[in-house]
């Protein structure tokens, strides 16, 4: 199995096999981060489209010095943030997703934790998520961008800021702000 | 450290994103304070909900994108007009498709100026291959109806091959200063370069040794270029690019080695140089060797 950089290599030289290959690789993170930002499957599709376009067209002018990963999720984040500069996300569609069964409230297909079988205690639960949407949905698109790649993809705050073409401690600042606004939200639950 | 500061503190604890004496003290405090603990432990939860709100896009979600790309990769290719010839001019002008590989240099050379059509509109990565163990991509240029029901059908058919040679042999010498200059990757550069270490004697390999170490945007490039022309330190061009490094190059372990190369020799031209150096360098171990060779030489360290 040829090791990434052959493949990028392959991929500028023209081979579309190499090109699928490399796109097969991340192109359910990149889903997953558009998705989670944009919370819209039409947005989170269109930014998919576009960030792959993006690569396939400008590959050649990929020069290695950064990781091929952290180039994929530049064009990603700035995607996604132009789309949340763009408009505002509407609630109604961060709760909607396709489901087998059709449309379903987002916040009802996520399984309960076996700690929630007392039922009190799973309605505080599905209220304290229903008001971390909320808060997550109230954040500034560059405070979105940071807690999520930080929180769901687990991103150090360097490679972060380098994502965003900004400081570590412009990405740690983002950050606080976000987790801030989550313990004020939290308050009234403690 | 306070309550608040702590406070403060204990999402980038969570996150550990706390340098090690920064844990400490918040941990420190922790140990020793109520209220910042059950602070803590509300943290905690707050993190444990946050990991519940993450959306998983649906699968049918990455199938459906995946057919769209491919759509989407078919009409760019279209609209761009480039169609695979102009990729393929890109590509055999970008230099990036000439990789070194060891003492004796193995090339592979791939021409796509053309792809096979496939009949099923999804499959937008298919190639075939070649007769002889190539790979060959073709493209229906032409379709016309032939006689007794026959069609005829012209393809453009193109094939990758290799080539070998000794970095001694012109053509491979040719290709590797080539792919040392207009290289895509740093790698690439990089190992060209090595490899023409072999024939430092060559003006033609002196001079791109040279340009490499002026304007190669990758320090570890221009080290190498400056490692190969390490024994030609007596001669007055490349004592002129060391020159230029050591004024102007950003990298300061580039500098460092100019300036042990250039002061090596005392020789009275480079007193100007070292003079204006001493003016605009920073760092202290530059600074020192030059202001060292410029009292052996009897120089001031300054210019008035």
């Amino acid at each position: 199995m040829r090791d990434e950089t052959a493949i990028i290599r392959a991929a500028q030289g023209g081979d579309e096999d190499a090109f699928e290959q490399l796109v097969y690789s991340y192109d359910q993170s990149v889903l997953r981060l558009a998705f989670n930002l944009v919370r819209s499957q039409e947005d989170a599709r269109d930014i998919y489209q576009e960030a792959f376009l993006r690569v396939h067209k400008n590959l050649h002018t990929f020069r290695f010095d950064c990781s091929f990963h952290t180039w994929l999720y530049r064009i990603v984040t700035n995607l996604c943030l132009d789309q949340l500069r763009k408009r505002k996300v509407r609630r109604e569609e961060d709760m909607v997703v396709q489901t087998e069964d059709g449309p379903k409230n987002r916040l009802e297909s996520v399984p309960e934790t076996s700690s929630d079988s007392d039922p009190q205690r799973r309605l505080l639960n599905g209220e304290l998520r229903r008001r971390m949407e909320q808060v997550i949905g109230e954040l500034t698109p560059r405070e979105r961008a940071v807690f999520q790649m930080r929180h769901y993809e687990g991103m150090r705050l360097r490679a972060i800021g380098e994502m965003l073409g900004t400081t570590e401690e412009a990405a740690k600042n983002c950050l606080f702000r976000a987790t801030q606004k989550m313990r004020v939200a939290l308050g009234e639950f403690a | 450290m306070n309550c608040e500061t702590v406070k403060n503190q204990l999402s980038l604890l969570l996150y550990g994103e706390l340098s090690f004496d920064e844990e400490e003290q918040v941990e420190q405090h922790l140990s020793e304070c109520a209220g910042c603990m059950a602070a803590m432990k509300r943290e905690r939860v707050m993190h444990e909900a946050l990991d519940e709100t993450e959306a998983e896009a649906p699968a049918a979600l990455l199938a459906q994108c995946r057919r769209e790309l491919r759509s989407g990769l078919r009409r760019q290719a279209e609209r761009s007009g480039l169609d695979w010839t102009g990729l393929w001019l890109r590509w055999l002008t970008s230099g990036s498709w000439m990789r070194p590989a060891g003492a004796v240099a193995l090339l592979a050379i791939g021409f796509f100026t053309a792809r096979l059509t496939s009949t099923d509109p999804n499959q937008s990565f298919a190639w075939q291959a070649g007769a002889q163990g190539g790979v060959t991509a073709a493209r229906v240029k032409l379709v016309e109806p032939g006689e007794s029901g026959q069609v005829r059908i012209t393809l453009e058919e193109t094939r990758r091959r290799q080539v070998m040679g000794r970095v001694e042999d012109q053509d491979i010498q040719q290709l590797l200063l080539r792919a040392a200059q207009h290289g895509a990757d740093p790698g690439l550069r990089g190992e060209s370069l090595d490899l023409l270490r072999a024939k430092p004697e060559s003006s033609e390999v002196k001079q791109v040794l040279e340009q490499a170490l002026l304007s190669d945007p990758n320090p570890g490039v221009r080290m190498k270029a400056l490692e190969a022309l390490r024994p030609f330190t007596g001669d007055e061009q490349v004592r002129h690019v060391l020159a230029q490094v050591l004024l102007k190059d950003e990298h300061s372990g580039l500098r460092t080695q100019a300036i042990d190369l250039l002061v090596a020799n005392k020789r009275r031209d480079m007193v100007g140089v070292l003079q204006e150096l001493m003016q605009r360098e920073d760092n202290d171990y530059i600074r020192l060797r030059s202001q060292r060779a410029l009292r052996e030489m009897n120089a001031s360290v300054e210019t008035f």
